[in-house]
C-alpha cells in the first residue's frame, strides 16, 4: 500500500509541476506577444504640450487679445510640503520606508552626492543650502513681483489636497499634481528668465517654465466686448468637456481615452470668462500637442500644438477708443455706453460701455472690479444693462400707429399740455414750462417728441387689440437676445400684455413694463435705417453666428415719413437740433450732414446702495437716463447708433453732443461719406 | 575516515546540488531587481543567509534524525509559546523593539541581527511532530482518530493566523493532508474531508454589513456575493457569500476580487467592464504586473531590453514575487530549468521517502517534500494567476533568512533520512497489519 501511495503521491507532484509548466508555456509562449506590448505600452510616456490661444483681430486686424510667450517661476509641490526634519534622515532610511516626499529629499541628495562626488553629510548640507536658496528666491521674487507669496503657496496646497481627496475616493492614492512643480510667479520676461536660470543650479526643486501669458494691446477699450480668460473653474469642466466630447466625436469607454487626454480641459487650463473670450472659446483654444517617447529614451511620435485659430471681430478699435473718449470728455466721467453698426451689414462698429477696467491688470484689481456695487465696471452695459428705452421708441410706435391704421400720415393731434388733465400723463413740455405743442402730423410729433401725441396712438392701438404694440416691438427684436452671441447679452423685457390704457400709453413712449438693451435701441434703429429689414447684429467676421433676417410687414412709405420725423428731430425746432447744429454745439457739425436721430430722457428708479456700510442705503443716483439714438447719413444710411448716459438728466442736452461727436469721428473714419 | 566515506556515499549529492543551484538562482535573481538602485543591499544579505542555511543543512543532517524525533513534543511545545506571544502581542497591539509590528503584522522576533519568524520555525517543527506522532501508530485509520491530528494541526494555524500571515497558515493543511495519507490514512476519510470542505467552502453565510460602509463599499464587496447584492433585514444589511470570504479581512477579499478582476471572472459585460478593469488595476494591480512581466519575458526572456528593465518593478519582487523577475529575465527555458532543480529535489527526496524503512524517516520526508512543494506551487501559483496573492516565498529562491534557513534546514533533515536508509537486503517495508511486529531497529552504515 505504502508503494502504491508514493507512486501517488510522485504523480501528484508530477501532475502539479506539469499545471505549473503548462500555465507557464500559456503566458510565456501563447500570450507573450499579448502581454509584450502590453509591457510595450507601459514604457511609452506621452507628454502633452500646451496650445497657445488664438488672436483676437478688430476689422483692420489689429491686434485685441494674443498670447504671449513668457517665463514661469515653478517649485515642486515635494519642496512645499515636506517637512525639513526629513532633511537629515533621509539618506539613512531606506526608500521604502520613507513617505514620498522624504523620498524626494533622499534622491535629491543621492543626487548631489554623485553628480559633486561628495560625501553623505556633505550632500546633505550642500541640500539643506539649496533648500534655503529656493525659498528665499521663491519669497524674494514674489516681494518684487509684488505677490502674496504665503497666500500663492496655501492655495497650490489646498488646491492639490482637493484634487487628492476627489482622486482618493476613486481610489488613486497619491496624484501627479504632488510630484509636479507649482507657478509661483507668472509671467516673467525673458531677461528675468535668464537671469534666474543662472540662479537654478544653487536650489533644488526650483524651475522656470515656459508659458503663456495673454496679453491686451489696448488695455481697457473694448475691455467688455473681448472679455477675460482665467483657469478653468472645477464645476465647469465637466460641462466644457462635454461640448468637447461632442465637436470631436469622443466616444464613451476606454478606447477614447487618449482622444480625451487631447481634446479636454484639465484643471489647470486657462479658459475664457467672458466676452469673446468666452464667446469663440473653442476656436481660440487651440490643440494640445504631444511627445511619445520611450522611457527609455527614444522619441516615437511628435505632435506639434496646434495654435488656436484667429478670430476677427467687426469692431474698429480705433474707433472704439475715440468713441469712448468723446464719451468720457462730454459726459464728465458719468457711466453709460453706446453702439454703433454699420447699416447694410448690421456689423457692429464700435460698443463702448463705461467705465472700463484694464484687461492686463484684471486680477490685480479683481477685488474692487468685484465688489463695485455702484458702477459695475465689469458689466457690458451695451448688452447686459436693461434700460426704458424712453422716447426712442416713438419712432417704432409711429410705424406700427401707421401700419396698424391707427393714425395716417397726416393724423392731427393737438397738444394742450396734458392728456386729460393736467395731473397726469403731461407731456414733457408741460412740465418744463407748462406750454403745449398746440396741432401736431406725426413728423412734427416725432420732431418735438410730443408725450400726448404717442399716448393717442398707444391708446388707439390699445383699444385695436391689447397686444399689438408689444408684438410689434418684438418683430423689432426687443425681446430676443440682440443675437451677437457673447455669452453676457440679455433679452428685453415687454410685458405679455397691457393691463390697461394706461401701460400702452406709458409704453408708446418707452416708459413703463418695458426695458431693452442699448443694442436693442441701435439695432431697432437699424432696422428703420433698412425700410424694416431686420437682422441681428453681428460682432465676430468668423462665421460662428448666423444672422437671423426677417423683412417686418411695413410699406416703405410709412418709413420714409418716420424717417422724416427723425431727420427733423435733427433741424431747426427739433428737440436735438440746438446740441448738434445750433448755438449749443461747441463745434457744430455742417448742416448738410443730414442726419436722422431721436432723442430720449428715460425716468427710472434711483440707484440706491449702501455704499458706506453704515447700514443705511443711499441714493447715489436720481437723475434720468438720457438716450440718443438714430442712423446717418438721411438718405443713404451708412450707420446706426444708439447712445446712453446713465443717470444723467435730459436727453438731448447730455447724449444728443455725444451724438454729435460720434457723428463726426465716423466720418473722419470713413464710415459716412458725408463730403 | 571510512565513516565519513560512507556518509558521504550515501549522501543525495543532486538534491544538494540542485538546493545550492537554486540559491545561487536566487541571489542572482534578487541581484536583478535591485540593479537600479545601488543602495540595496538584499543580495548581500541573501548570501549571508544562505551561508547560515548551508550551516543549518549540514546541521540538520549530521544530527541522526530519529534523535531529533525524540524532541519532537518538546519543540512544538516551545513553538507554540513563541506563536503565543506573538498572538498575544498582536491581541493587545504591543508593539516594541523585541516584538515589532512591521505594516500592522506580528510575524517577527527581533534577535538584534536579524528579525525571525517563528512561524517558519513551526512548519518544520509540525512535520517532526507529525511524523514522530504517526510513525506506529494505527488510530488515524479510524475517523475518530483523525481528531488528535486535526487539533495539532489547527492551533498552530490559527495562532499564525491571528499575526496574520494567512499564506504560512495555509502550508499545514496539505502538510496534514499529504502526512495522513502516507501515513496510512483511509481513502474514505480523506476523500471524505475534500469532499465536506469543498462543500463548506461554497456554503452561503450570511455576514453583516457594518454601519460605518459607505453605499460603495457595500456595492464594492457585493462582487462576490452570492446574488450579487446586499439585502436588507430591518435596519442591518446583508452580504451572503462563500464561507471562507465571509470569514476574511476587507483586504483579503480585495485580493481575491483583484485576482478573479485580472483572470476576466468578475463580468465582462458592459455594466460592469469598467468596474472589473478599475479593480483589476487597483487591488490587482500586484498580479497584473507580475502577469506581464512573466508573459513578455517569453521563451528565452529579457526582450524588452536591459534599458527597461528598471520600469518594470513589482512591490516585493525579491520576496514574493521573485518568481516574476525570473520568468522575465530568463524567460521560458530559464523557468523550465528552475522547475527542473525542484523536480530534482522531488524525485529524489520521494526516492529516499520510497526506501527508508524507518516510519518516522518515511513521514518525515514526505513532510518535507510536501511542504517544499506546497510553498513552491502557491507561490509561483500566484505569480501567475492561479490562485489568489497570499504571502509565500518560493523556497530557496525568494529573499528571507527565516525562510532560507528554515527550508535548508528541513532539506537538511530529508538527506539526513536519505543517509540512514537501509542499504543492504531490504526488509519488507512497512505495511499495516503488521502492527504488533517490534519494528526493526534501524540498520545501516550509520544506524549506530
Amino acid at each position: 500500500m505504502y508503494k502504491l501511495r508514493i507512486k501517488i503521491f510522485l504523480g501528484l507532484i508530477g501532475l502539479f509541476l506539469l499545471v505549473i509548466v503548462a500555465r507557464l508555456g500559456y503566458l510565456q509562449i501563447i500570450r507573450a506577444e499579448h502581454y509584450r506590448s502590453q509591457a510595450q505600452k507601459l514604457l511609452e510616456v506621452t507628454q502633452f504640450l500646451p496650445a497657445a490661444r488664438g488672436n483676437i483681430f478688430d476689422r483692420n486686424k489689429s491686434i485685441l487679445a494674443t498670447d504671449q510667450s513668457c517665463y514661469d517661476f515653478c517649485l515642486d509641490y515635494r519642496l512645499l510640503t515636506v517637512d525639513e526634519k526629513w532633511i537629515s534622515v533621509a539618506q539613512r532610511e531606506k526608500a521604502k520606508k520613507l513617505p514620498p516626499e522624504a523620498k524626494w529629499i533622499r534622491d535629491e541628495q543621492l543626487k548631489i552626492k554623485r553628480d559633486e562626488s561628495v560625501s553623505s553629510a556633505e550632500a546633505e548640507d550642500i541640500f539643506r543650502q539649496r533648500w534655503q536658496f529656493s525659498w528665499a528666491l521663491a519669497r524674494k521674487l514674489c516681494e518684487v513681483y509684488e505677490k502674496d507669496f504665503d497666500l500663492r503657496i496655501s492655495r497650490i496646497i489646498q488646491r492639490v489636497t482637493k484634487l487628492h481627496e476627489y482622486f482618493k475616493k476613486r481610489g488613486i492614492e497619491r496624484i501627479a499634481e504632488e510630484n509636479q512643480s507649482h507657478v509661483i510667479v507668472a509671467g516673467l520676461s525673458s531677461a528675468a528668465a535668464v537671469e534666474l536660470k543662472a540662479m537654478l543650479h544653487k536650489t533644488v526643486g526650483a524651475t522656470i517654465r515656459p508659458s503663456h501669458k495673454r496679453i491686451y494691446p489696448y488695455q481697457s477699450a473694448a475691455c467688455h466686448i473681448i472679455g477675460l480668460t482665467d483657469r478653468i473653474y472645477a464645476e465647469e469642466i465637466d460641462k466644457l468637456n462635454d461640448e468637447v466630447s461632442a465637436q470631436h466625436n469622443i466616444a464613451d469607454g476606454a478606447a477614447s481615452n487618449f482622444k480625451r487626454k487631447l481634446h479636454y480641459y484639465w484643471p489647470d487650463d486657462v479658459v475664457g470668462k467672458t466676452g469673446v473670450e468666452k464667446m469663440c472659446e473653442q476656436m481660440l483654444r487651440g490643440e494640445r500637442g504631444f511627445v511619445n517617447f520611450k522611457r527609455t529614451g527614444a522619441i516615437i511620435r511628435n505632435h506639434d500644438a496646434k495654435v488656436g485659430q484667429d478670430v476677427q471681430l467687426t469692431l474698429d478699435i480705433d474707433l472704439q477708443i475715440e468713441l469712448a473718449k468723446i464719451f468720457i470728455n462730454l459726459t464728465g466721467g458719468k457711466n453709460g455706453s453706446l453702439v454703433v453698426l454699420s447699416v447694410p451689414e448690421n456689423e457692429i462698429l464700435a460698443m463702448v460701455s463705461i467705465p472700463t477696467y484694464d484687461l492686463n491688470l484684471y486680477k490685480e484689481d479683481f477685488q474692487w472690479l468685484a465688489n463695485d456695487s455702484v458702477d459695475f465696471s465689469l458689466r457690458n452695459r451695451a448688452i447686459s444693462q436693461l434700460y426704458p428705452p424712453g422716447s426712442t421708441v416713438k419712432p417704432l410706435a409711429a410705424l406700427v400707429g401707421l401700419s396698424e391704421g391707427v393714425i395716417g400720415v397726416d393724423t392731427q393731434i393737438t397738444c394742450n399740455g396734458y392728456l386729460h388733465n393736467p395731473n397726469s400723463f403731461r407731456c414733457w413740455i408741460y412740465k418744463q414750462s407748462g406750454g403745449s405743442h398746440g396741432p401736431l402730423d406725426l413728423v412734427n410729433g416725432i420732431k418735438k417728441s410730443c408725450n400726448i401725441f404717442f399716448y393717442n396712438v398707444g391708446e388707439w392701438l390699445q383699444r385695436k387689440q391689447p397686444e399689438l404694440l408689444c408684438d410689434w416691438f418684438r418683430q423689432f427684436g426687443f425681446e430676443n437676445l440682440p443675437g451677437i452671441g457673447i455669452g453676457e447679452e440679455i433679452r428685453g423685457k415687454l410685458p405679455d400684455k397691457f393691463e390697461n390704457i394706461g401701460e400702452s400709453r406709458m409704453l408708446a413712449m418707452g416708459q413703463g413694463p418695458i426695458a431693452v438693451t442699448p443694442l436693442h435701441v441701435a439695432n431697432a434703429m437699424a432696422t428703420i435705417a433698412r425700410d424694416g429689414e431686420f437682422r441681428t447684429a453681428k460682432l465676430v467676421q468668423n462665421d460662428i453666428q448666423q444672422q437671423t433676417l426677417r423683412q417686418l410687414d411695413i410699406p416703405k412709405q410709412y418709413f420714409d415719413v418716420v424717417k422724416r420725423g427723425m431727420f427733423e428731430v435733427t433741424r431747426p425746432g427739433g428737440t436735438a437740433h440746438k446740441y448738434i447744429y445750433g448755438r449749443a454745439a461747441e463745434r457744430p457739425l455742417p448742416e448738410h450732414w443730414e442726419i436722422c436721430g431721436k432723442t430720449g430722457t428715460a425716468k427710472v428708479n434711483s440707484l440706491r446702495v449702501d455704499t458706506d456700510s453704515d447700514g443705511v442705503v443711499d441714493v447715489v443716483r436720481s437723475e434720468d437716463m438720457a438716450w440718443f439714438a438714430g442712423f446717418a447719413p438721411y438718405r443713404n444710411p451708412k450707420i446706426a447708433f444708439a447712445i446712453v448716459v446713465d443717470y444723467a438728466g435730459s436727453g438731448p442736452k447730455n447724449a444728443a453732443p455725444i451724438g454729435r461727436e460720434l457723428i463726426r469721428k465716423c466720418e473722419e473714419f470713413g464710415y459716412l461719406g458725408f463730403d | 575516515m571510512e565513516h565519513l566515506r560512507t556518509y558521504l556515499r550515501y549522501t543525495s549529492w543532486p538534491i544538494i546540488a540542485s538546493m545550492l543551484a537554486l540559491m545561487l538562482i536566487g541571489v542572482t535573481a534578487i541581484n536583478v531587481t535591485e540593479r537600479y538602485d545601488p543602495e540595496s543591499i538584499f543580495a548581500d544579505k541573501q548570501i549571508l543567509f544562505a551561508s547560515v542555511g548551508i550551516i543549518a543543512f549540514v546541521v540538520a543532517t549530521v544530527l541522526p534524525y530519529q534523535k531529533i524525533g525524540r524532541w519532537a513534543y518538546p519543540l512544538f511545545a516551545a513553538t507554540l509559546v513563541v506563536l503565543l506571544i506573538l498572538a498575544g502581542a498582536k491581541v493587545f497591539h504591543h508593539s516594541s523593539i523585541l516584538l515589532p509590528a512591521i505594516r500592522g503584522s506580528h510575524r517577527w522576533i527581533n534577535l538584534g541581527f536579524i528579525n525571525f519568524q517563528p512561524s517558519e520555525l513551526a512548519k518544520l517543527t509540525y512535520i517532526i511532530l507529525l511524523a514522530w506522532y504517526f510513525r506506529y501508530g494505527s488510530h488515524y485509520r479510524k475517523l475518530s482518530g483523525l481528531v488528535v491530528p486535526l487539533v495539532l494541526t489547527f492551533v498552530p494555524m490559527c495562532l499564525i493566523l491571528i499575526e496574520p500571515d494567512l499564506g504560512t497558515s495555509l502550508l499545514f493543511l496539505p502538510t496534514l493532508y499529504f502526512m495522513l495519507f502516507m501515513a496510512g490514512a483511509k481513502l474514505k476519510h480523506l476523500l471524505g474531508i475534500v469532499t465536506i470542505a469543498t462543500v463548506l467552502i461554497f456554503i452561503p453565510v450570511p455576514r453583516k454589513v457594518p454601519q460605518t460602509w459607505s453605499a460603495e463599499e457595500v456595492e464594492d464587496r457585493a462582487l462576490l456575493a452570492y446574488g450579487g447584492r446586499a439585502f436588507e433585514v430591518g435596519q442591518d444589511k446583508y452580504l451572503v457569500s462563500a464561507a471562507p470570504l465571509s470569514l476574511m479581512a476587507h483586504h483579503q477579499i480585495q485580493r481575491v476580487e483583484g485576482w478573479f478582476a485580472v483572470l476576466g471572472l468578475l463580468g465582462n459585460d458592459d455594466e460592469t467592464a469598467e468596474l472589473t478593469k478599475k479593480i483589476a488595476m487597483n487591488e490587482g494591480y500586484q498580479l497584473n504586473r507580475s502577469m506581464m512581466i512573466l508573459g513578455a519575458g517569453g521563451l528565452a526572456g529579457n526582450t524588452l531590453g536591459k534599458e527597461a528593465e528598471p520600469f518594470f518593478g513589482i512591490p516585493d519582487d525579491h520576496t514574493d514575487f521573485i518568481f516574476a523577475v525570473i520568468a522575465g529575465h530568463w524567460g521560458f527555458l530559464g523557468c523550465l530549468a528552475v522547475l527542473f532543480l525542484y523536480a530534482v529535489i522531488f524525485v529524489f527526496g520521494i526516492e529516499i521517502a520510497a526506501i527508508t524503512n524507518d516510519a518516522f524517516g518515511r513521514l518525515l520526508a514526505v513532510g518535507v517534500l510536501t511542504l517544499l512543494f506546497s510553498q513552491l506551487f502557491i507561490n509561483v501559483g500566484m505569480t501567475m494567476g492561479l490562485m489568489p496573492i497570499t504571502g509565500m516565498t518560493m523556497p530557496f529562491i525568494s529573499y528571507g533568512g527565516s525562510s532560507l534557513v528554515i527550508n535548508c534546514a528541513a532539506l537538511g533533515l530529508l538527506v539526513n533520512v536519505g543517509q540512514r536508509r537501509p542499504i543492504l537486503l531490504g526488509r519488507r517495508p512497512f505495511e499495516y497489519g503488521q502492527k504488533k511486529e517490534k519494528p526493526p531497529a534501524p540498520y545501516g552504515p550509520l544506524a549506530k
